[in-house]
């Protein structure tokens, strides 16, 4: 027991909280604009990288934090009009599917040039020096990222259904044109979703540049883990996301596990058929009625 | 800002039209067996390859611009399979790579490692491309776009995993080498003739070339574009599209495996860093920018992204980049259109339309007085029962769409179903049609329950709809859609296919398409206007020779004169015995056209009679009107 | 509060297909306009044009604010509220959120409260509007469009698929909404409820406006046979 517990449980958990961030950034894009964006993953890595190579410029570590927040928001921005507002609630999906995948590669290529492709460390984050609390090993940045991720779902949450611009948001997901109709912007609704995802993204790089080497291709994996986790909770579901990307992080560690550490991404893959098999709307959502 | 990014959208659309227009005139002007040689795939392979032979014999087998032209040839393999599966039947599968690295490895594992003759490596990497086709496409048929890409784009993780971890029959991170072709499995029996692979490789691109085009006119190939162009129309004519995907995910893989295998056997060597995910970033970039579903789109994609990235040698990391920025800005450009939908020879109307026993003609001044009063005619009195809808209910969260409604069509019988805006005449088309089930009640046709029938298995059995939008397929041309509608021609007897035939000609006409004009027939649907697309769809509807034809809403838009050519039409297409129920709202037609009316008013049954009692009834007048 | 609604030469046009053409109207404050039309007329176009929810050509005024550049949340925010044909509710949120979205941000208040104006909806504030009937569903998006404090309203077919009774009730509020000071543009196939508010009657038929009448007028309805059934 106290073997699953340290060698499944707590890493699957506090992994988990990394790809339900994902989710959960997923969930609150798609909810209001109907959009997945492939370079989300990309948008993680990117300030970490660039607080790095700022750092390493020589450029005080406040003012290399600064930088690299700024370039997500640039980035996000930039993501925001060139690949998602044209496509928000259109209906054809292989537009933007290509167009924000065009925007990843871009990014990552970007990143890949003065990183150099190789994995780096990340010396500013959460310390990740083990020690052992109630006979287990763990460090903090291992358990800081459950509770990061409760309290950005809950927030969110809040939100979404007690603010006035939340429930603008979600209004415009539910009938942008009815929406529009009311003095609701969905040029305003979609770029401030996006500013939303970004902060995201920004919690959840600095988590995982504090628990884990930063890989090149960290960002397509993100990508396609936390979109099993949104696709399971179902898509528009913030607490759907939550559960997802928890039980992705579960049965990713337990493969790594019990089978081996490269066939991690054939469990989460097998996940993904599954949910498509017996459930395609998710544990949360809800199924599409068609229009004749 | 919005008008330059118009003339900007239009403008691309403007020089592929403009330059197809040129390419059409220079073959028009060719006398007609030349043209009619000049448009086979197979002539334009054999020009190709010729051209491609002619580089290497000046240039040498072995040398440098040798292998960029046999890569490219290599590469456009797999991008034909791209665009099989992509630009065919409109799924976006980004893990193109996942095929090609199967389909490398097991011929690299086969022939490097065991020595095994390239004439068995091939089909089975071949095989194995299939295979990863088969296995993604099987669930991911079922899904929207964006589970299909997901799904693929998971395969290319998944198989990049399981190089280096099966690493006992990959040597992992060393990769495999010695990947010589073997005639058997005499490990002596290599080739040793610099010449054999790389006229292998032009030879399958022929074959890749020919194939691709000879898929597209093939039936399934037809099916698989009508899917793609308009789903609920394709479903309409009995085409699932299921089946389509699944096929179109296996072919695409299946090249992209003989085409991985083929690079392994042109490397000589392989190991994973040959197979990142940048290359299935590479075919999609390919397909797309030549245009995704076109036959020389791939060539001119394939081509321009393998020099243009030899030229930035130099700058590693900047191709990919260009491949990015030329997505986004090709989505942006395209919105709406990146499938480049270009019509596929078929068989011409008149040919299709061919009506061999004598059956009645129809000429559009026919006396209209004539049948004014029923549907009593020489045939005798409508028939039996052929569609019958029992107490059917349907709701929409808490809308009472249709609330109880029973009626039955019996066959020659032309049935009217109006009714103000909101009663339920076009959700009642609906379920009958499959697209939606009733949440309680039965449907009958034919004494069998299609109720929980999905559109296609109702066409199947005999239903056959337009729709108030007509549900035409955009790239394909007229001949294309009477093809299909004729290869999906429901049993009747030689009088009823006659004469459905002859309405479908007639509809044709009426829409001033001359079914006898073969360059009319050639012309793609996108070109036509929306009163034209209905006499198409309609002639589409009626030429499967259904025993149901529901028409909804088929006056709107027309003028005066397409309207009495289109009720001769339909009361000949039911003398012949095809059951009709047709929704409209245009009460003057109604009242000529039809034998019966039923009057639908919030989601149930006002009222049923005969036209000439309509407009007595109060009630109806009430309710559908305000007042008459 | 005043302010009138002024349409001029109006072109709606779908590729190559013109849904209307020189759709010209004024709308004065406590004024209704009906525009009728068979099904494909071009009523629908013409509202979507003036609510900027489609591309159009020609002039939109309300006020003194030209609205023909503004994107369709632009014109709402600047008093052109619109109710759209098919309603368009937030299925998944409740009523009492449906209101609470249309509210303008600054605070400025309508001339009358929704809910007074509907108190039938007072019942159902909790409840998901997707799960109110039809005629529920007509009532809400009206007083959805009431929270917005605009100054001008057009209605889209409001009594598609409603009841006799209902149709009465909505008829009513329109006619409170004009009493108001409202000015109000509808689009209808019925005759009634023209005749009911004795409205001005703009006829449309194949995007063209080809009669202007009173809805009092006794040749109406044979104008309206001759332009339905034609």
């Amino acid at each position: 027991m106290d073997q699953f517990i340290q060698s499944i449980l707590l890493p699957g958990l506090s992994q988990g909280a990394i790809y339900g961030l994902i989710a959960v950034a997923f969930a609150v894009l798609h909810l209001t604009t109907g959009v997945i964006n492939f370079g989300h993953g990309q948008l993680v890595v990117l300030a970490p990288i660039i607080i790095l190579l700022s750092a390493a410029a020589g450029v005080p570590v406040w003012l290399a934090f600064l930088l690299g927040f700024a370039a997500l928001l640039i980035a996000a921005l930039v993501t925001e009009v060139v690949a998602i507002r044209p496509f928000v609630q259109s209906g054809s999906a292989v537009s933007w599917i290509l167009s924000t995948f065009g925007v990843s590669i871009v990014l990552t290529e970007i990143l890949a040039i003065p990183a150099g492709g190789e994995a780096t460390y990340f010396p500013f984050g959460i310390p990740s020096d083990p020690f052992t609390l109630w006979g287990f090993r763990v460090s903090w940045a291992e358990l800081s990222t459950l509770p990061a991720l409760l309290l950005v779902a809950v927030l969110l949450t809040v939100f979404y259904r007690a603010t006035r611009v939340g429930r603008e948001l979600r209004a415009v997901g539910e009938d942008v044109q009815g929406a529009e109709a009311l003095g609701i912007s969905r040029a305003r609704a979609s770029q401030i979703t996006v500013l939303i995802s970004a902060l995201i993204a920004a919690v959840t790089g600095f988590l995982v540049a504090s628990s884990q080497i930063l890989l090149p291709n960290l960002g397509i994996f993100f990508l396609f883990y936390g979109f099993v986790a949104v696709s399971m909770g179902g898509m528009n579901s913030i607490l759907g996301a939550v559960i997802g990307g928890l039980v992705v992080g579960l049965v990713s560690q337990a493969t790594a596990v019990y089978i081996g550490p490269l066939y991690g991404n054939l469990a989460v893959f097998t996940l993904l058929v599954l949910v498509y098999v017996v459930r395609p709307h998710g544990l949360f959502g809800a199924r599409p009625v068609r229009e004749v | 800002m919005a008008r330059f990014h118009e003339n900007l959208r239009t403008g691309t659309y403007a020089v592929q039209d403009v330059a197809r227009r040129g390419l059409d005139r220079v073959l028009d002007r060719l006398p007609a067996p030349v043209r009619r040689v000049a448009v086979m795939p197979s002539v334009q392979g054999l020009v190709l390859v010729a051209v491609a032979l002619a580089i290497l014999l000046v240039t040498g087998p072995l040398s440098y611009p040798a292998y960029v032209v046999l890569l490219i040839c290599v590469y456009l393999i797999s991008v034909y399979g791209v665009n099989v599966t992509i630009g065919f039947s409109g799924v976006l599968s980004l893990g193109q790579g996942a095929a090609f690295a199967v389909g490398a490895y097991v011929a690299g594992i086969l022939a490097g490692t065991y020595m095994w003759p390239i004439w068995l490596t091939l089909p089975l990497a071949l095989l194995s491309g299939l295979a990863v086709g088969v296995l993604v496409g099987l669930p991911a048929g079922r899904l929207a776009a964006l589970g299909l890409a997901m799904l693929s784009l998971g395969t290319v993780l998944v198989v990049s995993d399981m190089l280096v971890a099966l690493d006992d029959i990959t040597r992992g991170h060393s990769g495999i080498s010695g990947i010589t072709p073997f005639l058997s499995f005499d490990p002596d029996s290599y080739v040793l003739w610099e010449w054999f692979v790389p006229l292998l490789i032009l030879g399958v691109a022929f074959l890749a070339f020919w194939f691709h085009a000879r898929y597209r006119t093939s039936r399934l190939g037809r099916a698989t574009a009508a899917v793609r162009d308009e789903p609920i129309g394709a479903s309409a004519v009995g085409i699932g599209g299921y089946i389509t995907k699944v096929a179109a995910f296996a072919v695409g893989s299946g090249m992209g495996g003989l085409a991985g295998a083929l690079f392994a056997y042109l490397s000589v060597y392989i190991s994973p860093d040959a197979f990142l995910p940048s290359l299935s970033i590479l075919f999609l970039v390919m397909a797309v920018l030549g245009g995704l579903g076109s036959q020389l789109g791939p060539l001119v994609g394939v081509i321009i992204l393998v020099i243009v990235p030899l030229m930035l040698a130099p700058f590693p990391h900047v191709n990919i980049i260009v491949y990015g920025v030329l997505l986004v800005l090709l989505m942006r450009l395209r919105p709406r259109g990146i499938f480049s939908r270009t019509a596929a020879a078929a068989d011409p109307v008149r040919e299709s339309l061919a009506i061999d026993s004598a059956g009645p003609t129809v000429a559009a001044d026919a006396d209209p007085g004539g049948q004014a009063d029923g549907a009593v005619d020489a045939s005798g009195t409508p028939g039996d029962v052929v569609l019958r809808a029992e107490d059917v209910k349907r709701s929409f969260g808490g809308l009472k769409a249709v609330d109880g409604v029973t009626l039955e069509v019996r066959a020659g019988e032309i049935l009217g179903l109006i009714g103000p805006n909101g009663s339920g005449k076009t959700t009642m088309l609906n379920i009958i049609g499959g697209y939606y089930r009733p949440s309680s009640g039965t449907v009958w046709l034919e004494g069998v329950d299609v109720s929980r029938s999905r559109p296609q298995e109702s066409a199947r059995r005999g239903i056959a709809r337009t729709f108030q939008t007509p549900k035409t397929f955009t790239g394909m041309s007229i001949d294309e859609h009477i093809e299909i509608a004729v290869q999906r021609q429901l049993d009747a007897s030689p009088q009823r296919v006659a004469a459905c035939r002859a309405a479908a000609r007639a509809l044709l006409v009426a829409g001033g398409l001359n079914p006898d004009d073969l360059r009319v027939g050639r012309r793609e649907s996108r070109f036509l206007g929306h009163g034209q697309l209905r006499f198409l769809e309609a002639a589409m509807a009626i030429a499967r020779c259904p025993k149901v034809l529901l028409l909804d809403e088929p006056a709107a838009g027309l003028s005066a004169s397409e309207i009495e050519t289109l009720e001769n039409i339909v009361k000949d297409v039911a003398r012949a015995g095809v059951a009709v129920i047709i929704v409209e709202h245009h009460l003057e037609m109604v009242s000529r056209l039809v034998d019966r009316i039923v009057v639908l008013d919030l989601g149930r049954v006002l009222w049923e009679g005969h036209p000439d009692d309509l407009h007595d009834a109060e009630a109806v007048r009430a309710a559908y009107m305000g007042t008459v | 509060m005043a302010s009138e609604l002024v349409v001029e030469n109006l072109t709606v046009r779908y590729g190559a297909v013109v849904a209307a053409e020189g759709v010209s109207l004024t709308v004065a404050p406590g004024e209704c306009v009906v525009l009728l039309g068979a099904n494909g007329a071009g009523k629908t176009s013409t509202l979507h044009g003036i609510g900027g929810l489609t591309p159009a050509l020609g002039r939109v005024r309300l006020g003194d604010v030209e609205l023909d550049r503004l994107s369709a949340s632009r014109r709402a925010r600047a008093g052109l509220g619109h109710v759209l044909e098919g309603r368009h509710v937030f299925p998944n949120m409740t009523v009492a959120e449906n209101l609470d979205v249309a509210r303008p941000r600054g605070g400025a208040k309508p001339p009358v409260e929704p809910l007074d104006l509907l108190p039938e909806l007072k019942e159902h504030l909790g409840r998901a509007a997707g799960r109110l009937s039809g005629g529920q569903q007509q009532m809400l998006a009206i007083a959805r469009a009431v929270a917005g404090a605009p100054q001008a309203i057009m209605l889209d077919e409001p009594t598609n698929g409603l009841a006799p009774k209902l149709v009465a009730r909505t008829t009513e509020i329109i006619a409170t909404l004009r009493d108001l000071g409202f000015a109000v543009l509808v689009v209808e196939q019925r005759l009634e409820v023209a005749q009911d508010l004795a409205a001005d009657v703009l006829v449309l038929r194949h995007g063209h406006i080809v009669h202007e009448v009173k809805g009092t007028d006794p040749e109406l309805p044979d104008l309206l046979h001759a332009a339905y059934l034609s």
